[in-house]
C-alpha cells in the first residue's frame, strides 16, 4: 500500500511541476495550446492526489488529518479543488493558475519533506469538533491560496502589463479584486468556524477552550489580519493595489500560523501534527 | 456624537490595528501580560457597544444583512465578556487516582492547583474511580481510554464515564480525563515500629518513579515494562545490602533487613482534572451568536458568488 501511495505522490509531483512549467511557458510566450495543456494537467494532478489520500485512508483506516504529512497532503487537495471550483465556470480567470500552481507545488514539496510515518487513531482524535476544525482550516488555507494568486495577478497587471504583452492575459484587476474580496470574506468565515470548533474540542479534551498556545495566537492574528482587511475595505474603500499588497502579506502571516509555528515552537499542536 | 465616534468604523480600524500589534507581540515574545490583553479587549468592547447602539435601530428595517451585522458583533462582545469572566473565575485541580479510590473536590486533595483570583476551596463533591479501561494499538499507541467514575454529592450518587473527548459536568464543575495514566502498585511495609501502606504512582510517560520508603528512609525506584504485565521492577537501596532489585507481582515480599516490603496489589491509576470556569458558557453563547450573525451577514453575498459564472 505504502508503495502505491509513494508512486501516486511521485506522479502527482511530476504532474504538478509540468503543469506549472506549461502554465508559465504558455503564459509568457502566449502559446495557448501549451497553456491549455498546463491547465488540463490540474485535473489528473487532483486525481493523483485523491488517489494517494484514498490509498492511505484505506490502509490506515482514518482520514488525512493526524500527521503533518497528512494535513499538508489534504491541504494540497483542498487548495487545488478550490482553485478548480473558482475558475471552472468563470471565464478569463485561468491565468491565476500561473501563481496558484507554484504555491500548490511548494505545498506538495512540504508534503514530501514531512515524515510519512503512520499514526493510529488515538482517542484524542475521535471528535467531530476536530474534524470540523481541520476541514475548515483547509478551506481557509485553500481560499487564501486562490485569493493570494488573484492579488499577485492584480499587481502584475497594473505594473507589468504595458511592458510585457503576455501579462494582458491576466484577469482585469477590478474583477480579480472583487473575487479576492469574496474569497477573503469566505476565508474569514471558515477561519472563524475553525477557531470556534478548535476551542470546543480543546474544552472537551483539556477543560480549557483557549490556552494562548502559539498556534492559537497565530490563528487569532490571521483572523484579525483578514478582519482588518474587511474593515479597511468598508471604511476606506480599500481596494486595488494596496489591498493586493495587504492580501499577499496576510497570506505570509497565515503561512506562519499554518506551517512555521508548529515547527519552531513548543506548542500543543505539534504533538498532534507530528503525532508524537 | 461621542458614542457615534467611539462606535465608528474608523475607530474600529484603529483598535483592530492596536489589538493586532498586541497579539503579534504576544505571538513573537509570549510575554504580554493579561492586563494589556484585557485593556485591548476593553477598547474593542467599548467600540462594539457603541457600534451596537448606533446600528441597533437599523435592524428594524428587517434586513438580514443588518441583523447579521448586529448579531455577529454582539457575539464578539459576548466572547470578550466570557473571556474576561473565565480569566477571573478559572480554577483547575489535578489529581492522580488509583482504581477503587476516591477524592474530594477540595483544594487540599489535589496534587496540583491553578487559580489566578479568588480563593475557591472546592465543592466537597466526592469523585471515585471505579474502573479504568485502557486498550492499545500494536505499536503501543493508545486506542481506548475511559474511566468509570462515581460522583457523590450530598445524598445524591451517580455513575458516569469519563472519556478523552468526553468530560462530565456536575454542579458547574467540568471533570476531565487527563492524558496521564499508569500502574499504581500498593505496598505494605512491616517494621518494628508497625505497619505502613500506600500507593506509588508510576507514570506512563517516564515509566520509572523514585520514592523514599517511609520509616526506613531508604531510596527506591519502581518501574514497569508493560502496563498489561501487572508486574513492577522494584529496586531499594538498603544500607549494607546495596541495591536490592526484584520484579514483583502481587503478594511478593522484599526483605530489607530492618523491614519487609510487601506488594499487596497493582492497580491502574489515571489523572483527573476538575475545572471551574464561569465564563465558558458565556463564551460558547458568544460563539453561537457570532457564527449565526456572520452567516446572516454573508448569506446573500455567497449566494451570488455561488451562482454560475458570476463573481
Amino acid at each position: 500500500m505504502a508503495e502505491i501511495e509513494k508512486l501516486l505522490l511521485f506522479a502527482s509531483i511530476i504532474t504538478c511541476g509540468v503543469s506549472c512549467v506549461f502554465h508559465i511557458i504558455g503564459w509568457i510566450f502566449s502559446k495557448d495550446t501549451v497553456f491549455s495543456i498546463g491547465k488540463g494537467l490540474i485535473w489528473p494532478f487532483l486525481g493523483l492526489v485523491t488517489g494517494a489520500i484514498a490509498v492511505r485512508w484505506h490502509h490506515l483506516g482514518h482520514g488525512p488529518y493526524i500527521t503533518l504529512y497528512e494535513v499538508l497532503l489534504s491541504n494540497v487537495w483542498v487548495a487545488t479543488a478550490l482553485y478548480l471550483a473558482v475558475t471552472f465556470k468563470r471565464k478569463g480567470l485561468e491565468a491565476i493558475g500561473v501563481f496558484a500552481m507554484p504555491i500548490i507545488l511548494l505545498t506538495v514539496g512540504a508534503v514530501v519533506m514531512s515524515p510519512s510515518h503512520s499514526s493510529n487513531l488515538t482517542p484524542a482524535y475521535k471528535s467531530v469538533w476536530l474534524i470540523l476544525h481541520i476541514c475548515f482550516a483547509k478551506l481557509t488555507y485553500g481560499s487564501l491560496v486562490v485569493a493570494t494568486a488573484l492579488s499577485i495577478s492584480i499587481l502584475l497587471k497594473r505594473y507589468a502589463a504595458e511592458k510585457h504583452r503576455f501579462m494582458m492575459r491576466l484577469t482585469e484587476p477590478e474583477r480579480a479584486d472583487r473575487l479576492c474580496h469574496k474569497l477573503i470574506a469566505a476565508s474569514l468565515m471558515f477561519a472563524s468556524i475553525m477557531i470556534v470548533s478548535g476551542s470546543i474540542w480543546a474544552n472537551q479534551l483539556w477543560g480549557k477552550y483557549w490556552g494562548w498556545d502559539p498556534v492559537e495566537v497565530w490563528s487569532l492574528i490571521t483572523w484579525i489580519v483578514y478582519g482588518l482587511y474587511l474593515h479597511l475595505r468598508i471604511t476606506y474603500r480599500f481596494k486595488g493595489v494596496p489591498a493586493a499588497v495587504y492580501c499577499i502579506n496576510s497570506f505570509l502571516v497565515s503561512a506562519v500560523s499554518f506551517f512555521i509555528m508548529p515547527y519552531v515552537l513548543n506548542t500543543v499542536h505539534n504533538s498532534f501534527m507530528f503525532a508524537k | 456624537m461621542v458614542v457615534g465616534f467611539i462606535g465608528s468604523k474608523k475607530v474600529a480600524v484603529f483598535i483592530l490595528v492596536l489589538v493586532l500589534v498586541i497579539v503579534v507581540y504576544e505571538g513573537v515574545t509570549q510575554q504580554v501580560t493579561a492586563k494589556i490583553l484585557i485593556a485591548g479587549a476593553f477598547l474593542l468592547a467599548a467600540n462594539l457597544v457603541c457600534c451596537m447602539y448606533v446600528n441597533a435601530g437599523r435592524v428594524a428595517k428587517r434586513s438580514l444583512r443588518q441583523t447579521g451585522f448586529v448579531t455577529f458583533h454582539t457575539g464578539l462582545l459576548v466572547i470578550l465578556l466570557g473571556g474576561v469572566v473565565s480569566y477571573y473565575t478559572y480554577s483547575v485541580g489535578y489529581v492522580e487516582v488509583a482504581e477503587g479510590n476516591s477524592f474530594s473536590d477540595e483544594r487540599s486533595s489535589y496534587n496540583g492547583w491553578k487559580q489566578r483570583f479568588g480563593s475557591r476551596k472546592g465543592t466537597g463533591v466526592q469523585i471515585g474511580v471505579k474502573k479504568i479501561h485502557l486498550n492499545f494499538w500494536e505499536n503501543g499507541q493508545i486506542k481506548e481510554y475511559t474511566s468509570q467514575v462515581v460522583i457523590r454529592d450530598g445524598g445524591m450518587e451517580r455513575e458516569a464515564v469519563l472519556e478523552v473527548n468526553g468530560s462530565v459536568r456536575h454542579r458547574g464543575l467540568l471533570i476531565n480525563l487527563a492524558r496521564y495514566f499508569g500502574l499504581a502498585p500498593h505496598f505494605a511495609l512491616e517494621t518494628a515500629q508497625g505497619e505502613k501502606e500506600g500507593y506509588i504512582y508510576i507514570s506512563d510517560t517516564g515509566k520509572t518513579n523514585t520514592f523514599t520508603i517511609p520509616a526506613l528512609g531508604y531510596e527506591a525506584t519502581a518501574a514497569y515494562r508493560n502496563i498489561t504485565d501487572r508486574a513492577v521492577a522494584v529496586s531499594v537501596c538498603a544500607p549494607g545490602k546495596g541495591w536490592v532489585s526484584r520484579t514483583m507481582v502481587a503478594g511478593d515480599v522484599l526483605d530489607l533487613g530492618k523491614g519487609r516490603l510487601k506488594l499487596t496489589g497493582i492497580s491502574l491509576w489515571n489523572g483527573i482534572t476538575v475545572v471551574k470556569d464561569s465564563g465558558k458558557e458565556i463564551t460558547f453563547a458568544g460563539f453561537a451568536l457570532f457564527l449565526a450573525g456572520l452567516l446572516m451577514y454573508y448569506l446573500r453575498f455567497f449566494q451570488e458568488a455561488l451562482r454560475s459564472g458570476r463573481d
